[in-house]
């Protein structure tokens, strides 16, 4: 081998070693989560046991059927699910208006609706608090939709709507000819077209309702009605962790978002550039 | 003049139904973060401490009485300096790494899908479940750092990072390094990939090392991107919530920011009025820098 050959290698070598650290550190942590979820009280506090030599399914045991655990999954997936029902409608109804309408200021509505998904939660919730409790709306699932409609809303209208821009006119057009209504064309040409950038959406609709925390922790009160992100914390006593429920908890939990993550992965640059924010 | 009005009028008709289909939306926007917005900023302004909602004063003008008063609250000062430290730090560390993992993920290596979307799992974890996790990492009983660290003769004892002044603070931001990173390299790489090969070779050909094309060639035609991300992301850090929901912004306020302060004088102490008037100085920064963004969007249409 010459010395730049050498160099190359040296080189290769580095970057590998450098990926699979990063993948380490990505992915170990939750190794060890799903590790702790199949020990005994008794091996999770046993540093000898960190690779566990024998397993037990009494946490999955307790948490599936002796706590509220899938009371909140259930809650989690309908405020979730109608969240995402009614960004969806909105937002198609809004984009298909933005791009096949010629509407006075467009881009000052977008840009407004771009706006508002860098209001600091905290600002809003403040006033959120004094809303919901005029509308009696505070520990109830309706409140907590609207306020994740709040932040679902904008993110879905902007993705849509740059959907919907991306479909040439003339798809609709031949439809058109073809003697369809505006509405069949709506439903037979454009629907079919953005079908899967629409799913898409949806699902960051949903995650981004699933994974809330702040809101949820602030207007549901009611053990029965909490969402699982808050619902976690009944495995938080005042003084003492149950770590292997929480842990197991928290294992299930990850069912949801490793389908999410692997339908997605592909599409994660086009709805992230365009206008969101992580909070 | 005339004619014009016609025409402005004639075509209001034929876009109605476009009107009609964008009203609800806008009216959701509206009611949901705008009249929030709205009210929040003017609650800034008002006497409206819960506590004392019998009082004369309560619901009255009460001024700029709310902003002087976080301005002399000892916890509000800190947590602006630990606000400035919080994102500065995140903002560099989670910019470093992700610029790092995004250029070795875009050389042409083996198995580079399955690196990259290992490496993405941190972004698709609800921020709740990695909080509880990395507690679990930290915890000073159980926590597989501890055990590590002792066995490696790193700590004599285990210690309690989250309970620990002096350490807290840094294991959230790893925290929240781990899971801001992978956002911001799919950004940097998706922006590399764009960058043609031919670019590269006629590079190496003028003789430049892989320093000198990074920073000459590399760095300029991502700019662009790479301002976008990064202005994103300083929004997001500092509206971040995991200081918070890891130690409640404690121990001894070590982890408190203007975030986790607003979020304390409202639903810790239910003074709604301080609360509104800290989170209104965090929107004039997050407008400045929602500002900054549009104008960088503008210019790339």
């Amino acid at each position: 081998m010459t010395g730049k050959q050498i160099k190359k290698s040296i080189e290769v070598l580095i970057i590998y070693i450098f990926l699979i650290l990063m993948v380490l550190i990505s992915v170990g942590p939750f190794v060890y989560v799903v590790l702790t979820a199949f020990k005994t009280q008794e091996q999770i506090y046993d540093p000898s046991q960190i690779i566990p030599t024998y397993v037990s399914f009494d946490n999955f045991v307790k948490v599936l059927f002796h706590s509220n655990f899938i009371r909140y999954f259930i809650n989690s997936f309908f405020v979730s699910a109608v969240t995402t029902g009614i960004c969806v409608v909105l937002s198609v109804m809004a984009s298909y208006a933005l791009s096949r309408y010629e509407i006075i200021g467009a881009d000052k509505i977008k840009m407004s609706i771009l706006m508002t998904r860098m209001f600091p939660g905290v600002l809003l919730c403040i006033p959120f608090y004094i809303i919901m409790k005029q509308l009696n709306l505070i520990d109830t699932h309706s409140g907590l939709i609207l306020l994740y409609c709040s932040f679902t809303l904008p993110f879905a209208i902007w993705r849509t709507n740059a959907l919907f821009s991306g479909i040439p006119w003339e798809l609709e057009e031949s439809a058109r000819i073809d003697g369809c209504s505006r509405l069949g064309a709506f439903f037979h040409v454009i629907i079919p077209v953005a079908r899967p950038g629409l799913f898409v959406n949806m699902l960051f609709c949903f995650m981004s309702a699933w994974e809330e925390y702040m809101y949820a922790s602030i207007f549901i009160n009611t053990p029965l009605k909490k969402t699982i992100q808050v619902g976690m914390k009944d495995f938080v006593g005042q003084y003492t962790i149950e770590w292997g429920l929480l842990m197991t908890a928290v294992t299930l939990s990850l069912i949801p978002v490793i389908l999410f993550f692997a339908m997605v992965q592909n599409n994660l640059v086009g709805g992230l550039a365009e206008g969101s924010v992580k909070g | 003049m005339e004619s014009k009005l016609i025409y402005h009028k004639r075509n209001f008709k034929k876009n109605l139904p476009g009107y009609l289909l964008l009203a609800p939306a806008t009216i959701a926007v509206l009611a949901l973060s705008i009249y929030p917005m709205i009210r929040g900023i003017f609650l800034s302004f008002m006497n409206y401490n819960l506590v004392r909602a019998r009082g004369d004063s309560f619901q009255t003008f009460a001024g700029l009485e709310n902003y002087k008063k976080i301005f002399v609250n000892e916890i509000f000062l800190k947590s602006i300096g630990n606000t400035i430290k919080w994102t500065l730090v995140n903002l560099i560390v989670q910019l470093v790494v992700a610029m790092l993992l995004a250029l070795a993920l875009n050389q042409k290596l083996r198995g580079r899908a399955a690196f990259r979307i290992l490496t993405l799992v941190p972004w698709a974890v609800p921020p709740y479940i990695a909080v509880m996790t990395f507690t679990f990492l930290y915890s000073a009983q159980v926590g597989i750092l501890n055990i590590l660290a002792v066995r490696l003769g790193v700590v004599a004892e285990a210690v309690s990072w989250l309970g620990n002044k002096g350490s807290a603070f840094w294991c959230i931001v790893a925290l929240s390094v781990w899971k801001g990173m992978p956002f911001q390299m799919v950004f940097i790489l998706t922006a590399l990939q764009g960058i043609p090969g031919e670019v590269y070779e006629s590079a190496k050909i003028d003789g430049g090392s892989a320093w000198q094309i990074f920073w000459k060639v590399t760095l300029p035609i991502i700019k662009e991107p790479l301002m976008l991300t990064t202005v994103l992301n300083v929004i997001g850090i500092l509206s971040s919530f995991y200081p918070w929901m890891m130690t409640e912004g404690g121990p001894l306020y070590s982890t408190e920011t203007i975030y986790t302060f607003a979020y304390r004088q409202a639903f810790v102490n239910h003074d709604f009025g301080t609360a509104s008037a800290s989170a209104v100085l965090l929107f004039i920064f997050t407008t400045i820098l929602t500002w900054i963004y549009l104008r960088i969007i503008r210019e790339k249409n």
